[in-house]
Parts: structure tokens; sequence; C-alpha cells
């Protein structure tokens, strides 16, 4: 396919931006899509699962020492000295009203105050523990040690610390303060680190930040198809599709500080959808950045194509005005750079070439002409010179000797040779000045053959060349002038002659086929150069040299005639939508092969 | 002197009330078996950490008695002194987030002076069911004065130093007494019957000891806190 010059130039100055916007698009398409990939976001996960665990750590911390804040206060353990005896019916009432002002301060959940032997004094936290859930913690703190853990209540756990409460020298109770882990932790970890969080006890969501009964639905089944044994510390789940738009990476850990035979999980999931609408956007904004540049780049590759195409359009059709021979058409450029001095040069030389071109039609108008003049001018002496030979060769004029007889015998062949020099020199102008009309008759065509034949042979009287015959189709009709064709088959063979030396062979072979009718004259003789080839083909005839022209009567080796044989065959040829076909070899002879088109209904006619 | 007051005693004994016809009671508190058996080896003389900060007192004893030993006639011989209208209040005093005396006992109906001759601000309350007050934030020089009308351990705390604890210990009747620093004690004087000794000590807690008192001879108590 070609293409044309503006498509070139839009090609080349696209391929640049095009290339860079695509590699553009695809690198940071790759980079978006490692840095969302599940990996990252798994590893993000076990981050926020450690920040987690650091800030139940640390709330965990603050707890115990708030409890150990509490526990040192005398207002507060002033009131757990007290012997039986030295209560009073207020007492309870006092425990309570005191721990729960050291509520307000503490804001915990759970606030319990035990006596030297573990009894209940108060409970004044939104939340109770159960007397199973913390009595692990309590009896450690009964034996002088602060003691953390996590209170499984069932359906909610709580961070605890229970720390020994002393006074004056010896324990006097036990203070259980508790936190609860549940949706407001799981909020604020949301809040930090963009995860859902849930809380699990046993396989019951005890909090949780997951708004739809769906995701929840969804994490539970989850985990029902997971083992969550003693053994089980941390569980790293693929991806968790939740019905329609959202996708979750989940991972399960135990809650620090629950002892592994209570099912107490914590699950943190990351939400795939930030990423993607990142990625999305990304993309979005990439595309339309790329449709951005590429319209940016086909306008200014346009206008730069325009800029330059313009112009040498407007030559290219100043150009192809002078080939149909209108040398005046506006070529209309002008500019200062390379192309207005190529389009001036291009006028200029415009001009020059008009000027040859009409001196040459002038000299080829003048030969046609001249010869045309010439051949008629020659005729008609040549007609009186005819005639007075005939006179004298009838004796009119006197009786003549034998050696007269001779003469004028001779004079007639030279006066007929010199008839059909002006006669072919007539026929040249005609064509030249495109006057031949054709008399079509159909004709057979081995009557045109044996008649060009004839006569050729009849001109090579005296050589020693065989002309043999071949017609493929013997009995093929032809609708042609088949006087004119006859002409310039006879030149065509006389010439074969003439290029043959004695010994030699001209065939002649005709065939009808394809809706065409071929004549191939082919000779054995000396061949021709490939330039003197090319020459016969564009210009219709061989350069010769005309000092070293050799004329002769008859067809002797190598002699040559006025140069109009192929010229004249070659216009009858063409006057029938025909052409010639020349092949030759130096040394090994021509061939010429007329093709002619011809009508297949005068074929069926002949058949 | 001693020989004048010998010489005048039988003559007293028979003016004086049947109540005069008293037995001393005397004892040796111990704060654990392991203290009573040591200081069985060493004849009673070994000092005992901090027993002296324990209080033995006599739970009911007869209004006579207790009359006497609150109002106590002066000596004959001092006839012409009238008792004073305003003695001087037992005092504690916060120093070096301490009480001190950290322990204090004083019979029911009395007052103390609470001071305060540090140079930090302190504070002093109680939740006690015998005694509830709170006498705020004192600032160094100030003296308060709190009435305890009622029996019981009283503790003291203050707000501001964690560590400082004190007790006063509300006795029913004038029948107390301190040990010394080997534990021993001795009571006031009283006429023949049953009576309860209650020894209490602010790290060993209460202790109940019932006993009689003959009328003649004398008694002399061990009372022991368990381990």
């Amino acid at each position: 396919m070609r293409l044309g010059l503006r498509w070139k130039i839009l090609l080349l100055t696209l391929l640049a931006p095009v290339t860079l916007a695509g590699a553009t698009l695809v690198l940071v398409n790759r980079d978006v899509a490692e840095h969302t990939d599940s990996s990252s976001l798994h590893e993000n996960l076990s981050h926020s699962a450690a920040v987690f665990e650091g800030m139940l750590a640390t709330r965990l911390h603050a707890l115990e020492g708030g409890a150990r804040v509490v526990a040192q206060d005398p207002r507060f353990f002033s009131l757990l000295m007290l012997g039986i005896s030295q209560r009073d019916t207020r007492f309870d009432a006092t425990v309570r009203g005191m721990a729960h002002d050291f509520n307000q301060i503490t804001k915990t959940d759970v606030f319990e105050v035990f006596d030297r032997r573990g009894r209940l004094l108060a409970s004044v936290g939104e939340s109770k523990s159960s007397p199973d859930a913390r009595a692990a913690l309590v009896n450690r703190a009964l034996g002088g040690e602060v003691a953390t853990g996590v209170l499984a209540e069932g359906t909610a756990h709580y961070q605890a610390v229970a720390v020994p409460v002393h006074a004056d020298g010896r324990q006097v109770g036990v203070l259980l303060m508790g936190a609860e882990i549940g949706s407001a932790l799981a909020d604020e970890l949301r809040t930090q680190m963009r995860c859902e969080v849930s809380f699990l006890a046993g396989r019951t969501i005890t909090g949780t930040t997951l708004s739809r009964a769906g995701e929840r639905q969804a994490l539970l089944e989850e985990l029902n198809a997971i083992d969550l044994g003693p053994a089980t510390n941390s569980v790293r789940l693929g991806l968790l599709r939740v019905k329609s738009d959202k996708e979750f990476l989940t991972l399960v850990r135990r809650i620090p500080g629950t002892s592994a035979k209570s099912s107490q999980f914590y699950v943190l999931q990351r939400a795939f959808d930030p990423e993607l609408i990142f990625q999305h956007t990304m993309r979005n904004d990439l595309v339309a950045l790329a449709a951005v540049a590429l319209i940016l780049a086909i306008a200014t590759s346009f206008i730069f194509s325009e800029q330059i195409l313009l112009p040498l359009q407007k030559l290219v059709r100043g150009a192809r005005e002078m080939e149909e021979g209108n040398y005046d058409h506006p070529i209309g450029v002008r500019r200062d750079d390379e192309i207005g001095y190529l389009a001036d040069q291009f006028t200029r030389m415009r001009a020059r070439e008009q000027a040859y071109v009409k001196s040459l039609e002038r000299a080829t108008r003048l030969k046609s002409e001249f010869i045309s003049i010439a051949s008629h001018e020659l005729r008609t002496p040549i007609s009186v010179l005819a005639g007075y030979r005939d006179l004298l060769a009838e004796g009119s004029l006197g009786k003549l000797t034998a050696r007269q007889t001779k003469v004028v015998e001779s004079m007639r062949e030279y006066l007929d040779r010199l008839g059909r020099v002006a006669e072919d020199a007539a026929m040249v102008a005609e064509m030249r000045d495109e006057r031949l009309s054709l008399d079509r008759k159909p004709a057979p065509v081995a009557a045109i053959l044996q008649m060009s034949v004839d006569s050729a042979k009849e001109a090579a009287t005296g050589r020693n060349v065989e002309v043999v015959t071949k017609l493929e189709t013997p009995d093929g009709i032809v609708n042609v002038d088949s006087q004119a064709l006859v002409q310039a088959l006879t030149h065509l063979i006389t010439n074969g002659i003439r290029f043959t030396p004695d010994g030699g062979r001209v065939e002649v072979r005709a065939g009808l086929g394809d809706g065409r009718l071929a004549i191939a004259v082919s000779d054995t003789g000396v061949g021709m150069e490939p330039g003197v080839v090319e020459s016969l083909r564009t210009l219709g005839a061989a350069e010769r040299d005309a000092a070293h022209h050799r004329s002769a009567v008859g067809l002797e080796f190598g002699s040559g005639g006025l140069g109009l044989g192929f010229s004249l065959a070659r216009g009858i040829v063409s006057a029938h939508g025909g052409h010639i076909e020349i092949e030759s070899r130096p040394g090994k002879g021509s061939t010429f092969t007329m093709l002619l088109p011809v009508d297949g209904q005068e074929r069926a006619e002949a058949a | 002197m001693r020989r004048f007051t010998a010489a005048l005693l039988p003559a007293l004994l028979l003016l004086a009330p049947p109540a005069f016809a008293a037995t001393a009671v005397t004892g040796t508190l111990r704060l654990s078996r392991a203290a009573r058996s040591a200081a069985a080896k060493h004849g009673g003389k070994t000092p005992q950490a901090g027993v002296s900060e324990g209080v033995v007192w006599l739970e009911k004893i007869p209004e006579r008695v207790e009359d006497q030993l609150a109002h106590p006639d002066p000596p004959w011989f001092l006839f012409w002194r009238q008792p004073e209208e305003n003695p001087p209040l037992p005092v504690i005093a916060q120093e070096k987030e301490t009480y001190s005396p950290r322990v204090l006992a004083v019979p029911v109906g009395s007052s103390i002076e609470f001071t305060n001759p540090d140079r930090l601000y302190h504070s002093t309350f109680s939740v006690s069911g015998a005694k509830r007050f709170d006498l705020g934030k004192t600032p160094p020089g100030r003296r308060d004065t709190v009435e305890f009308s009622r029996p019981g351990v009283i503790n003291l705390h203050c707000e501001i130093h964690p560590r400082a604890v004190g007790y006063v210990v509300v006795t029913p009747n004038h029948a107390y007494a301190s040990p010394d620093r080997s534990g021993h004690f001795r009571l006031p004087k009283m006429p023949p019957g049953r009576y309860v000794l209650h020894a209490w000590h602010p790290d060993r807690g209460d202790l109940r000891l019932p006993f009689d008192v003959p009328k003649r001879g004398s008694v002399a108590l061990t009372p022991t806190f368990k381990d």
C-alpha cells in the first residue's frame, strides 16, 4: 500500500507521543496494580494488626496505670481499710458512691471493688463482670500481684486489670477495672487504620464496624468454614467477596491476653474498593490525558504536514497540468523558504520546457508536412516518368535496341521502388497527422500471410533466405484493413530478410486466440543491440548514422531502407488498436510480433 | 512520805467504798504466738516491734468505777486543788507524712486536737463508722479539734499523703492502756467480777479475752493475736 506524504508525516509525528503515552499508561497501570495487589494489602493488614495489638497494649497499660492511681488514693482505700466493726450502716452505699466518683474520672466499662477476701463490694461500671470470668484475675490480685487479662463475658470482651489495694502496709482489697473491646474501639481502629474491625466471642460478633448485615453474614459464613480451635492464633483468609460490590481481605487473630480455651478473636478486614477506585480514577485520567495528547498531536502534525504539503500539492498539480500540456496553471506558492525556492525554480523550468516542447512540436510538424508534401510532389513526376518509360518500352518512341530495352526494363524496377517509397512516406505522413482511415473487411488470415510473403519474396529476388509460414489457425478470418495489414507485414518480413544472411530463414507464424490475432516474424539474422530495441520501442525507428547509410535496390543483406518500414508497420497495427512486441538478441536474430485485437463475432462467422 | 501513806492505807481502805476493794489488771500483749514463745524464753522482757501501738481496754466496767476513773478525786492531801476546767487536749500532729502519734487512745467523749506543724499542706479525714469527719486541706499551723463521742477505732487518712495513716481508738471507758515496748500494760484496778479484755493493734486487728477478777490476788493476762 502506498502512503501519501501527509500520512507519512502524520504517522511519524504521532509515533513518538503515542508510544510515550502508551508506555506511560502501561507503566503507571502496572505500578498502580502492584501497589494495590493483595500482597501489599496483606502486609497492610498485618501492620494494622500490629497497630491494633499495640493499641490494646497501650490501653491496657493506661488501664493499669489508672487502676494503680485509684488504688493508691486515700479516698479510695480508706473505705477498704475499714474492718467490719468500723463500718456503719451506710457502708455499702458509701463504697458505691466512692467507686462511682472514681469511675467518673476513669470512665471504664467495668469498675468493681472487692474487699480483702475477694467479696464484691461495689460494681459501678456500665458493665459487670461475672464471677467465673473474673475469678482468675481477682485471685491473682488477692495474692498481691497486678493481674491483667481479657474478660470474656459471653458476648463481650473486656481488657481488664485487677490491682491489689494496699494501705498502711497491708492489702485491704482489690480493684478490678475493665475496658470493653467493642464497637467504640473498633470505630477508633477503623478511623486510624482504614480497616473494618470485628470482634468475635466464639462465632458471635460482639462488635463490628461492618455496617451492612450482608457483610456481617458473609464474614460469619467465612468463619464457619475455618478452624478456630485452641491452636489457632492467626488465620489469614483470602478474598472475601460480599455479594455485590465489595471485596475484603480478611485477617483473623486471637485477641492478645486471652486464653487459648476461650475463642476470642478479632477480625481485620481491608476493603479493596479505595484502591480500586484509585486505580480506576488513575486509569481514566491517564486515558483522558492520552486522548487529549493524541488529539493535540494529530492537530499539530496535521498543521505541520499542511504547512509542507500545501505548496507541494500546488507544485504537483502544476506538474500534472504540465503533463497534460497546460503550462500556464498558476502555482501560487509565495514563500521565502526552500519550498518557495523550489516553486520558483519549477516555474522557470516549466517555462523553459514549454519553449522547448513548442519548438519540438514545430519541428515535427514541419518534418511531417515536408514528408507529406514531398511524397505528393514525388508521385506526379514518378507517374510521368513511368508513362515515358512505358512509351519507351512499347516502342512508341522508336524501336529500342536490345541493350536499351534492358535499361528501360531496369528503369521500371527502380520506378516501382521509388513509387513504393513515396507511397510509404505519404502513409507515414497520414499516420502522423492521424489521417489514416482503415477500410476494414473480413479477410482470411492465410491470404494476408500469403500475400505478404509473396510480396516480400518478390522484393527479395536474388537472396537465398528461406521464408516459412506457419498457420496455427488455418481457417481464421479477421475483420481488418487487409491491404494495410499486408503492407505492414511485408515490411516486417522484408526487414527480416534484409538482416538475415543468405542461408538463413525467416519464419512467419500466425494464430488467433483470446480475441487477438498474433503474427510473429522471426529471423535467424544479426539481431539488434538492446539500445536499438529500446529506441524502436519508444521512437518507432532505429537511430542510424546517415553518413554510413547504404542503400540498395533489392534486399541486400545489411542494407538499410528509408527507415519507414517499422514505423509504418507500427502505425498500421496501432490504427487497428494493437501493438508490436520486439524480442532480439545480437547475433541470434529477432522476433517481431504483431498483436491485434479482433472481433470474436467475425471468428464465429468464419467458423 | 511512802511510809506515811502506807500507814494511812488501812484507815483509807476502811473509809473507802467497796469499790476500792479491787485488783490491778496487768498483762503482756503478744502480737503472735511466736512472739509469745520467744518472750517465754527470755523472761518476758523481749521487745516486740510495734506492740506499743496496740491498745487494750475493758469492754464493760461498772459505772461507779467509770465515774471514779473519769473524774478522779484529787488526792486528799491536795484537796484544795480544783479539777482543771480545761485540761490540755491530746494532740495528733501531722509531720513528715505521718501521724504522730500513729495510734492515740482516748475514752469516749474526748476531743483531740489535730495540728499541722509541718511546712506542707495536709488533710485529715475519716470514713470510719465511729466518727466520720473531714478537716479538708489543712495549711501549716492549723489546729482543729474533733470530739469523739462514739467508741470504736477510727482510721485517719491524709488525702495528700496516702502513706500517712493514723488511728484513734475511742474506748468505751477510761479502763484502757497502751503497752510498753515489751507489750506490758497495766489497767486500772477493777472490782472482782467477769470482764472482757479487748486488745487492738493496727496491724493485727481485734482480740477479745474474757477473764475474771478475783477478790484476792492479782490478774496477769497474756492476750495473744493469732498468727
